[in-house]
Order: C-alpha cells, then structure tokens, then sequence
C-alpha cells in the first residue's frame, strides 16, 4: 500500500487529501500538489535527460498527464509513486527517441578508460557509469540516493516489490563498481 | 570502495539547480487546462457524431420501412367494396360462402331466373 508523502509542514494535507480536494474540484489543491512535486520531479528529469529545457518539459508533462489520469489511482496517497512513474517513463523515452550525443560518448569513454582516477574523474567515471544502468536499476538508483525514497515506495514507482526493489539497488551498485574499473583495481 | 562509500559519492553526483518554479507551476496549470478543453471538444464532437450517426440509420430505417410496407393506392374501387375469389373453382366458391351467403346468391339467380 502506498505511503503518503508526509508534508513538510505538519498542518499540510497529505496527498490523499489533496487528491480527494482537487478531484472535488478544488483548484488550491491542484496548486499545492503542484508545488510539492514540481521541484523533485524536475530535478529527477533533469539527472535522466541532461539539460533545463528537456527537463522542464518533461515535468510538465509528468505533472499534467498526472493530473488527467488521477481518477485511475486507487489511492490518492500514491500520487507519488505515479508521478514519479510518469517523470521517469517519459524521460526514459525522450532518451530512446534522442540520438546519441556526443557528450554521453564522451562520459562513456572516460568510463571506460583506465588512467589512475582523481576524485574529479572519479566522479565524472560515476556520472557515465550511472547512464549506462539499465534503466530499472537507473530509476532504483534515483529514487533511492536522491529521492531518499524508502524502498518500498521505490518498489511502487518502478513497478516491483520491495524485495526486487533492494535486490535491484544491490546489483545497480555491484555494476557501478565494474563500470568504473574498481575490480580491477583491487 | 563500500556500499555506504558508493553511495556517498553518487550523492556528491546530484544538483539542484532552481528554476523559475511558479512559471514552471503557471505552465503545468495552463497545460493541465488546455488537455481538459481539448478532451471535453473531444468528447463533445464524438457524442454529436453518434447522436448524428443514430439519427441517420432512424431516418434510413423509416425510409426502408415506408417503401416496403406502405398500403399502395388502389386504382379504381375501393377494396373493402368487393370480393374476389382467386384461384377457386366454382364448386369451392359456394364452400367458401356462408349458408345466408348461399341463400342470398339462391334468390338473386332465381329472380333472374
């Protein structure tokens, strides 16, 4: 079952209120939710796509396609997991349908390379090596390092248990190790 | 390198730029509003095409039913007005009449008579 994303502010509505709100019609409620999720999910799209204006777009999309298919949810409090869903479906889809850049050749080159690391190119060997994650363990990763999601709501936005969930973040983890040439360092 | 060591560093990874967050909210409101316009001319123009639709085979039905089971006007005298017996032979004509039909047809034939 989903959890409710406990508002900041301990007066705040939940999102199953809001949810119940604007689905009443109320348009305040519209307008809170939008400014809960606007800045998680905009920064989400951004770390997939790569630059301001895709991301902003893809929030958008997220956030409106969200809205339009609200009656869907049987739970207003996993109006987190679905936007979520919906930022991360149509980011990952922005990226098939783009053509390889050559800023991404480039990150996956140094990835690849074996020159002894600094702790700038290591981190810019993690940065490559996080876009060459399958893209289930890519939005595990996501969702758990910078969303701070507990892994059970993980589970609900990538559309598996809680188990594969951590099995999934395990193995994002182990693949990053290889990318970034740590076996073989040892 | 440990798990909590990876983390930590993918950490390191993330940037939060701001953005102009109530143009962005402006945006979604205004998106979210011309999806609702658009689906509800949508869903408007698909009612008037089925209203449009079922009015048309009524109106095709009616047509069909008028053309095949309408009464056809008769040329001369009116139907009720006289009697015809088809395909009967004289014998099977008098079976076919009542007895005061019998008696009436006797009397006519014998004042002609």
């Amino acid at each position: 079952m989903a959890t409710a994303r406990k508002p900041m502010v301990t007066d705040e509505p939940d999102d199953q209120e809001l949810v119940a709100r604007f689905m009443r019609g109320d348009g305040a409620a519209f307008d809170a939710l939008v400014r809960r999720y606007q800045q998680p999910i905009y920064w989400l799209a951004l770390r997939y796509v790569g630059n301001d204006a895709d991301a902003k777009d893809v929030a958008q999309r997220a956030l409106v396609q969200a809205f339009l298919k609200v009656k869907e949810l049987r739970d207003g409090a996993s109006f987190r997991s679905w936007v979520y869903r919906v930022a991360a479906n149509l980011s990952l889809n922005l990226l098939r349908d783009r053509k390889p850049t050559t800023t991404l050749a480039d990150d996956t080159a140094v990835a690849l390379t074996r020159e002894p690391l600094v702790e700038e190119e290591a981190q810019k060997r993690l940065r490559a090596a996080v876009k060459l994650l399958p893209p289930q363990q890519r939005l595990v990763v996501e969702l758990r390092i910078y969303e701070e999601l507990p892994f059970a709501a993980v589970g609900e936005v990538a559309d598996c248990s809680e188990e594969s969930a951590k099995v999934s973040f395990h193995h994002a983890l182990k693949k990053l190790r290889v990318l970034m040439n740590e076996e073989n360092d040892q | 390198m440990t798990d909590d060591e990876l983390e930590a560093r993918l950490r390191r990874l993330d940037a939060r730029p701001a953005a102009d967050w109530q143009a962005m909210a402006a945006a979604v409101r205004d998106g979210y509003d011309r999806q609702v316009k658009r689906r509800a001319t949508v869903r408007r123009r698909r009612i008037g095409a089925s209203v449009a639709g079922t009015l048309a085979m009524a109106a095709a039905l009616a047509l069909w039913l008028h053309g095949h089971h309408a009464p056809r006007p008769s040329a001369g005298e009116p139907m009720e007005s006289f009697h015809v017996f088809e395909d009967l032979e004289p014998g099977e004509m008098i079976e076919e009449l009542s007895p005061a039909d019998v008696d009436r047809v006797a009397k006519a034939f014998n004042k002609g008579a």
